[in-house]
């Protein structure tokens, strides 16, 4: 099948609802917005959803604080340095999500019709597809690959749909793909029961959703990331107990088990910085391939960082006097650096590179942990005042 | 060929489309208007570097604002890099 070598528009930096909704049988295209995360399309797609909805800003305040990676992220290039979630697109305050499977969606007469109505319907898509049918991607016609896709939008006069992800360049955009190729890349998904790629996800953003900052626990998450503790044990320890005590490491709940023991061997926060360093010495080493979307992440963190700080100025009159919004926008600089070395080193692949990294992520880690520490202070006592005026 | 005109060449070049061969350059163009994304721009540092033998420190080029400019960079070249006077 010819590939229509759809129209790829890339997302200005700070473009806000770049496409109206224009409701209609014929045609729609659901709000769409530059992402505030976009290191890896799960984040991506939940951040182009976006929201209206000032709890928002609330929420985004309040979370993407921790960082993970698993304990052999430096060797294997199949593993993710991320910022640490719970479940797959789901715990999103300001959405609405709901997970179906390839066996739910067969129920209706065909994906396509499925697609329509449910876009019809106001929900942002994401399902799984065959990258090699979809065109201007990373493994388009020349690998096999599952990946998801999020879908916005339809025109039946062009038929074609509007999506969202990275192309063949990585840039992250927008993206028209015929009905056809949609369908195949779709159809050529084997299914397999209980895989990732078997689900769906409907996505819509709740308008009226209140979100109930809970400082509490962002102290407490705070606390995971600068002291590296194990924020998964932390929140599921009950459940681990649970499993540990039931005998689940065997029968119909063993793949869960597995699931839930291999991230109590997670690295998390501060201490994933020793994970990169450690990646960059293997590959000084040629000991692995040169990778530049953990330090994205680390990027993004920081820029997440720099909103958290500035929402806290905002919310609780901390941290102007003392500059931190200031000298949260330099970590923001020094992780922005980190990430113009990677590039010229994946162009160059001269070494000496990867030392001025390396020094640059001490700094980093350095200067992020002393004002962490001040953050943390400060916020303990605003929490703690608050619960002695409650 | 002079240094600005040479300058403009890899700045098409490291641009990858964003500036069109044919397109006018005026010395006082920020780089970041003309399109030039971070990836572009860390191209322009490797193709200057390979061009004039030169190491150009991204974190020097960035504290200087080297890159801020078609002048301010030629105006570096020529001082640092001791190149002919565009």
């Amino acid at each position: 099948m010819p590939l229509s070598g759809g129209n790829v528009t890339s997302l200005d930096a700070g473009s806000n609802l770049t496409v109206a909704a224009d409701r209609g049988n014929d045609r729609i295209s659901l709000p769409v917005m530059q992402p505030e995360v976009l290191g890896y399309s799960h984040h991506a797609y939940l951040f182009t959803i976006g929201s209206p909805n000032p709890s928002y800003d609330n929420w985004l305040g309040h979370h993407y604080v921790q960082l993970w990676c698993p304990a052999d992220f430096a060797e294997n290039r199949d593993t993710h340095f991320d910022f640490y979630w719970d479940t797959h697109y789901k715990g999103y305050y300001w959405l609405k999500t709901l997970k179906l499977s390839r066996e739910a969606i067969a129920k209706f007469p065909g994906i396509l019709e499925f697609l329509l109505h449910r876009l019809l319907q106001g929900w942002y898509v994401i399902l799984y597809v065959d990258e090699y049918y979809i065109p201007d991607r990373p493994f388009t016609l020349r690998t096999h690959f599952y990946h998801e896709i999020m879908i916005y939008g339809f025109d039946r006069s062009t038929r074609t749909f509007d999506t969202a992800g990275f192309n063949a360049r990585g840039i992250y955009g927008y993206q028209t793909v015929s009905f056809d190729e949609l369908v195949v890349a779709y159809q050529e998904v084997p299914i397999v029961p209980d895989a990732e790629f078997a689900n769906a996800y409907l996505i819509q953003a709740k308008p009226d959703a209140g979100y109930p900052a809970d400082l509490d626990e962002t102290i407490e998450m705070m606390k995971d990331y600068l002291f590296s503790r194990n924020t998964f044990e932390r929140r599921n320890g009950h459940l681990l107990s649970l499993m540990d005590s039931g005998g689940a490491s065997s029968g119909p709940y063993e793949y869960h088990y597995r699931s839930f023991q291999s991230k109590r061997s997670y690295v998390f926060g501060l201490r994933a910085y020793q994970e990169l360093i450690r990646y960059l010495a293997l590959l000084e080493h040629k000991m692995t391939s040169a990778d530049i979307r953990p330090f994205h992440i680390l990027r993004e963190h920081k820029q997440c960082q720099l909103r958290r700080i500035r929402y806290f100025e905002a919310q609780y009159g901390i941290g102007r006097e003392e500059g931190w919004p200031e000298q949260a926008l330099g970590l923001w600089n020094l992780s922005d650096l980190v990430c113009k070395y990677m590039l010229k080193y994946q162009l160059t692949n001269d070494k000496r590179i990867l030392s001025k990294c390396e020094q640059k992520l001490i700094e980093l880690l350095n200067a992020e942990s002393a004002l962490l520490l001040k953050v943390l202070e400060r916020l303990t006592a605003v929490y703690l005042e608050g619960s002695r005026n409650s | 060929m002079n240094l600005m005109e040479n300058v403009r060449q890899l700045i098409v070049e490291a641009s990858e489309g964003a500036v069109s061969p044919d397109q006018v350059l005026r010395a006082g163009d920020r780089l970041t208007d003309l399109g030039l994304d971070s990836l572009a721009v860390i191209k322009l540092i490797v193709l200057i570097e390979e061009n004039y033998g030169i190491e150009l420190d991204i974190e020097e080029a960035e504290n200087r604002q080297l890159l801020h400019s078609l002048s301010r960079l030629c105006e570096y070249l020529h001082m640092e890099a001791g190149l002919p006077q565009p």
